[in-house]
């Protein structure tokens, strides 16, 4: 009994850890004028108050919310497209320097990004695609090294007779790609996609950069808004954090299973 | 078992993203003129309320010089920096944006910043009908970079409820000495109830604090703009003890174990109604007013052996040197500093205009909030100090800073930390 005990106890106690930042999030988003300080910041604010979600909204949030949703889907949707076909690329066909050029494109995942933030806006610049659509999503749509690994490792894991099979049913390289690899790779695609939507849902830094005008503005810039040089709308900032929260939370839910499944698939060998 | 990829399919791939990349449309982003003459300029500022109230201005402005309109951009405080330097490193920026007196070194000797002198005579203004130190903050080897905007400065901000709890009420004058004499403190003797309530809150805020006391103590902790720091001259240093002396001498302040930056727990003492006196910005005033349960008085800064000397903080508009519309630009700016535009901004409670004389709006629209200004508005009628600025300011100021969170705990001695500070802000 009381070895259940312990462990229980220490997962509920991570659980607490884990969860209190979201709890505060929660709190703080419905304190109203004041509230803030003359509360505890684990004290609910009384009555609630929705009055930061108005100065939110006020400022054009429904708008940024929009922006991030469609940028979110069109980069993700690049990124697993084009992975998917770099990936199987790598795992199945030979081409001379195949695996060099996979090391070393793997290898840029050592590079941060704000490394080559300069650069990619400088390259940007010339093709004529600051504070456009084009040069918020190219940068990052075609595939991310990350991803690309990811899938290849799983790719290989799958057996090379199955292909044989369909090869010798008269199945082309594309063919046997569609109707049988990704089938069998639906855990790792979820993951793959999964991260993907998180990533370009959080990016902030790059869309900061690059775009400008109020219309091309995403969720991360437009809560950034509100700390100002004086001080920081903190019910503001995390009104928006718990509804640019919400999307992230309910894809976890949907998809815990397949992610869970996928991860402890991929240290299979 | 597996094909080559053809050097023809690779090709027909590579070109295919090529083309891609091209699809954007070619905007360039920063200023785009439209047909039959029309220039739209970009104004890039960070303060979202004052978004609204250049609205008004720029529709002034557009009436009197139909051809030009303005497109303002609000960037969030932190990033507008990061944002700028990615920019300027593109050879590209703004066409017209705002600057502090902080970052203002860091751009002035890498010629991106437009002289406006010529800017400013052509439009009939001169630099004299603004406040002089606003003025000199943006003055770089004799060129004027930037037009004064509008200039924060210090005041004591206090709390009526404690005070009418206390039984006291706030002299027209106070005064302070390292010894430890002077009205100010008897007051905040009056106004501290155990350790729950504080008469005032000595902590790290250079701009609100300790520049102030130095300057009132007739010390200074720069000789000129550009020049030497001397954070460890006698009378820097008796006024930095007298800031400690305030917390673990006479106990009238809270300590830096609560207060020290980056908590931001000082300021919010005061709206909690733990401290009773809290000299701050008057920029803060629309922030306060919201959190405070109480009826917010202001008052000047206590004034010392050598009189009362308060710190100011201007903000700039500046134009960029190599924008595409210099012309309209310069008008643009010149709008900006007339008395049209830094009025409007004035009346509507957002800044004291820099220019002098501007602010019986500021003063009114306060009035109706039931906060007498003035006090803000005659200290900076009086004298004033700027805040310290050298080559590589923006990296030097936060280290300084960092290395004063130590003066609010109890060590180490004054002078170690004077001498550390010099160190820092000296070494090139």
């Amino acid at each position: 009994m009381r070895l259940r005990i312990l462990p229980y106890g220490v997962l509920v106690a991570g659980c607490v850890f884990a969860i209190f930042p979201y709890f505060l999030t929660v709190l703080t988003a419905f304190k109203g004028p004041g509230q803030l300080s003359q509360t505890l910041p684990w004290e609910p604010g009384l009555p609630p108050s929705v009055a930061a979600f108005d100065r939110l909204f006020a400022s054009g949030f429904g708008g940024y919310l929009v922006n991030t949703v469609l940028v979110t889907a069109g980069i993700t949707a690049g990124q697993v497209v084009f992975a998917v076909l770099a990936a199987y690329s790598f795992a199945r066909l030979s081409f001379p320097g195949r695996d060099a050029l996979f090391w070393v494109y793997l290898s840029t995942l050592m590079v941060p990004p704000v490394v080559t933030m300069i650069p990619l806006y400088l390259m940007m610049q010339k093709l004529g695609l600051v504070d456009t659509w084009a040069g918020l999503m190219l940068p990052t749509m075609l595939g991310t090294p990350y991803a690309i690994f990811l899938l290849r490792q799983f790719f290989r894991s799958i057996p090379a007779d199955l292909e044989d099979a369909a090869r010798i049913d008269g199945a082309g390289r594309v063919r046997t790609l569609v109707s049988i690899v990704l089938p069998l790779s639906k855990p790792i695609l979820v993951t793959v996609t999964t991260l993907a939507v998180v990533a370009n849902w959080n990016s902030f830094l790059w869309p900061l950069i690059i775009t400008s005008s109020e219309d091309k503005r995403l969720l991360s810039v437009g809560i950034a808004l509100f700390k100002s040089e004086i001080g920081v709308d903190y019910n503001a900032v995390m009104a928006g954090s718990l509804i640019a929260l919400v999307p992230l939370l309910v894809l976890f839910v949907v998809f815990q299973r397949f992610i869970v499944r996928s991860v402890a698939v991929t240290g299979l060998k | 078992m597996s094909q080559k990829l053809s050097r023809r399919t690779f090709l027909i791939g590579a070109g295919s993203a090529l083309a891609l990349a091209g699809c954007g449309s070619s905007n360039d982003g920063a200023s785009s003129g439209g047909g039959g003459g029309k220039v739209e300029l970009v104004y890039r500022l960070w303060d979202e309320q004052q978004e609204v109230g250049y609205k008004a201005v720029f529709a002034a402005f557009t009436a009197e010089n139909p051809n030009i309109t303005v497109r303002m951009e609000v960037l969030p405080w932190d990033q507008y920096w990061t944002k700028l330097t990615t920019e300027l490193a593109g050879g590209k920026a703004p066409d017209v944006f705002w600057l502090t007196v902080e970052n203002f070194p860091d751009l002035a000797g890498k010629g991106v910043l437009a002289p406006l002198d010529d800017v400013i005579s052509k439009a009939g203004l001169t630099l004299d009908s603004y406040h002089p130190n606003v003025v000199q903050s943006y003055k770089f080897e004799d060129k004027q970079l930037g037009m004064p905007k509008d200039l924060g400065i210090v005041g004591l901000l206090y709390n009526k409820d404690l005070f009418a709890k206390a039984g006291v009420t706030m002299p027209a004058e106070l005064t302070w000495a390292p010894d430890g004499s002077g009205s100010f403190m008897d007051l905040a003797r009056k106004l501290t109830v155990g350790d729950k309530q504080w008469g005032f809150c000595s902590w790290n805020h250079s701009q609100t604090q300790w520049l102030n006391w130095i300057a009132s103590n007739g010390g200074h902790a720069m000789d000129k703009p550009y020049g030497t720091f001397d954070f460890a001259g006698q009378k820097s240093i008796e006024a930095m003890q007298w800031a400690r002396d305030l917390i673990f001498k006479w106990h009238l302040s809270p300590d830096g174990t609560r207060t020290n930056p980056p908590t931001g727990q000082a300021t919010e003492m005061f709206y909690r109604g733990e401290v009773a006196m809290f000299p701050a910005n008057n920029a803060l005033l629309p922030f306060a007013l919201p959190e405070v349960k109480f009826p917010i008085g202001v008052a000047a800064m206590p004034s010392g052996p050598s009189g009362r000397t308060v710190v100011i903080n201007g903000l700039a508009e500046v134009m960029f040197a190599k924008t595409k519309h210099p012309d309209e630009a310069g008008k643009l700016v010149a709008f900006l500093g007339s008395e049209k535009a830094q009025k409007l901004m004035g009346d509507a409670g957002y800044v004291i205009p820099a220019l002098n004389d501007a602010g019986a709006g500021y003063t009114a629209y306060w009035k109706k909030k039931g906060i007498d200004v003035q006090p803000f508005l005659d200290s900076a009628a009086g004298s004033t100090v700027n805040m310290p600025i050298a080559e590589g300011w923006t990296a030097k100021v936060a280290e300084i800073n960092k290395a004063m969170n130590d003066l609010y705990l109890d060590k180490p001695e004054v002078a170690a930390i004077a001498a550390t500070m010099d160190k820092i802000g000296n070494d090139k």
